[in-house]
């Protein structure tokens, strides 16, 4: 009896201490949802009195958010759909090929996924600069790609090492060719892999600030980011249209971890991810 | 049968060859971003530090100019670089210390354990960039912030704005946005634990306590070890929520060394300064990004 009482103490402190750690990590997001609603105003309360959509009215009448929307939608898709190609290549090879150098490859991926992004992104201006790419979609695809590339073959290596190999080794017996060995059996298994590669790429496309602040800082280029930065103003007191703004922003990324949370908790668990 | 075996050897070796240069073919794009795009910026980013470059402009080799003038003559240098430790370090401590007790709670069998894990990562996918936002309205007079502080009879804090509470106060949104990747990656850890060990331990007579010290946190500390390490090169590197929220102010407050390299490069249009201010912030990961890529590529290879 006295150890299942300890146990049901155990529960309910347990229960409270979750419970209270909740409240602290969503308090900000329910007060960007509640403040987005509140008017122009400034908001004082977590429970709003009146519902008004001024604050996004304010958003697309104030900002060219509608151009900076597609922008950051265009880089993020085409960025990604860039890096898996190679990553699948590059993961591959990895995951089954003996070849000279895998090691000092493997070690060149890690390394450039940990360097800190202003030592890239300074050069890496310079080098646009020259090739005339600055305040292009293309140029900052660029720095996208060069900012997750590392980070997706890291990931993706790390699930295809994990794919058992007797079926392409029967596959082999059986003389399928090595393009039909990874069209027929190693892309369909890695598909759970490849889900979580693309949607991390997205997330890191969509959110990233400082690479779109150095090589698109024009508006009819600009993303979400570079805009965000610029409303954030100290002297900006419409609270409504700064988070309307936000809540906007995020809508994507809550729907990806709506829905797809297992490929998301996947990957984090899979080497170390980005976090 | 010696010439079946020589037959089957020599088609081994021509597939062995096939399959090397097969690998060079799928290696080669992502080796090519890696080389063209990172490393020649990188050796970019060496020279630009030791000549005298303004914006894209061309540069003129000036030697140690750029460190000495850092190093020895610049006012705010060495403040950079204490916040910029301070910065990493407490975020990781703070953020390792939630983690680890959240995940525990989490380990425990309760019910709705995955709606508690699901809400707890929400702010993990909230871009740097939005918490920025959502946090300066949060600290600002009539913030939820300011309002609780006003109920609790501190007064109207100057959450962003006095020089001694600006960096706590950014540091917190930093938290708040790290603290869950920590705990997941920590419970998945503790969930890789063998319950048999626990029970062993409990049969043996050993308390909540004893069984922390002597299985959990030993067990956990391979993982433990390498977030704490990986989180360390990560907020070193840190941009977003601190140049958006206050530039590194008010008065250099919460200058770190991205965004100073950053200032010095756009701003200052000094992008020698900028790049030597981007490899001296490299040069303080310098013990930790070798432990990592060793751990890391030892495990994988």
């Amino acid at each position: 009896v006295n150890r299942r009482t300890a146990t049901l103490v155990g529960n309910v402190l347990t229960y409270v201490a979750l419970v209270a750690i909740c409240v602290i990590m969503l308090l900000p997001v329910a007060w960007m949802v509640v403040s987005s609603l509140q008017g122009s105003g400034v908001a004082t309360s977590l429970v709003p009195t009146s519902i008004s959509f001024e604050g996004y009215v304010q958003v697309f009448q104030t900002t060219p958010f509608l151009q900076w929307y597609l922008n950051s939608l265009i880089v993020a898709v085409s960025s990604m759909l860039i890096i898996l190609v190679m990553a699948i290549a590059s993961s591959y090879a990895l995951a089954r090929l003996p070849f000279r150098g895998r090691r000092f490859y493997a070690i060149t991926i890690v390394a450039i996924q940990l360097l800190p992004g202003i030592v890239i992104a300074i050069p890496l201006y310079v080098l646009l600069a020259q090739l005339h790419l600055v305040n292009t979609r293309q140029g900052l695809v660029v720095t996208l790609i060069v900012h997750s590339l590392p980070f997706a073959v890291w990931l993706l290596w790390s699930f295809m090492k994990g794919i058992p190999q007797e079926l392409e080794e029967a596959a082999a017996v059986d003389g399928a060719s090595r393009i039909q060995i990874i069209v027929r059996i190693v892309l369909p298994l890695s598909v759970p892999g490849i889900v979580t590669v693309g949607l991390f790429c997205f997330v890191r496309a969509w959110e990233e600030y400082l690479y779109p602040l150095l090589i698109t800082p024009s508006d009819d280029v600009a993303t979400l980011t570079v805009g965000a930065g610029r409303l954030a103003g100290p002297d900006n007191i419409l609270w409504g249209q700064l988070m309307a703004y936000s809540t906007m922003m995020v809508i994507p990324m809550f729907l990806i971890f709506a829905f797809a949370q297992r490929y998301l908790l996947s990957g984090m668990t899979v080497g170390a991810v980005k976090g | 049968m010696a010439g079946v075996a020589g037959v089957t050897r020599m088609r081994r070796r021509v597939s062995f060859t096939e399959s090397r240069l097969f690998a060079y073919a799928l290696t080669l794009p992502t080796f090519i971003v890696a080389v063209g795009i990172v490393l020649i910026p990188l050796v970019t980013v060496l020279y630009l530090s030791f000549s005298n470059a303004q914006y894209v402009t061309s540069a003129t080799f000036v030697g140690f100019a750029n460190y000495a003038s850092l190093l020895f003559t610049d006012p705010y240098f060495w403040h950079t670089l204490l916040d910029t430790i301070i910065w990493a370090v407490g975020i990781v401590a703070v953020s390792f210390a939630i983690g680890l007790g959240v995940a525990l709670l989490l380990n425990r069998r309760i019910r709705g354990r995955g709606v508690f894990r699901a809400l707890i990562l929400l702010p993990w996918v909230v871009p740097s960039v939005t918490a920025a936002l959502i946090w300066i309205t949060l600290y600002s007079d009539g913030g939820l912030f300011d309002s609780i502080a006003k109920a609790i009879g501190l007064g109207s804090p100057a959450w962003l704005s006095d020089p001694n509470l600006a960096l706590g106060s950014l540091m917190a949104v930093a938290i708040w946005k790290t603290t869950p990747f920590m705990i997941v990656a920590l419970l998945a850890g503790l969930q890789s634990i063998p319950d048999e060990l626990h029970e062993a331990a409990a049969m043996d007579g050993a308390g909540p306590f004893r069984r922390f010290g002597s299985i959990t946190f030993p067990m956990l500390w391979p993982i433990s070890s390498l977030m704490i390490v990986l989180s360390l090169i990560w907020r070193s590197g840190d941009f977003d929520i601190i140049n958006i929220m206050t530039g590194g102010g008010p008065a250099n407050a919460t200058q770190v060394m991205t965004t100073y390299a950053f200032q010095s490069t756009t701003t200052g249009l000094d992008a020698g300064r900028g790049a030597a201010i981007a490899v001296l912030g490299v040069l303080l990961l310098v013990a930790l990004i070798p432990y990592f890529v060793r751990r890391a590529v030892r495990d994988a290879l």
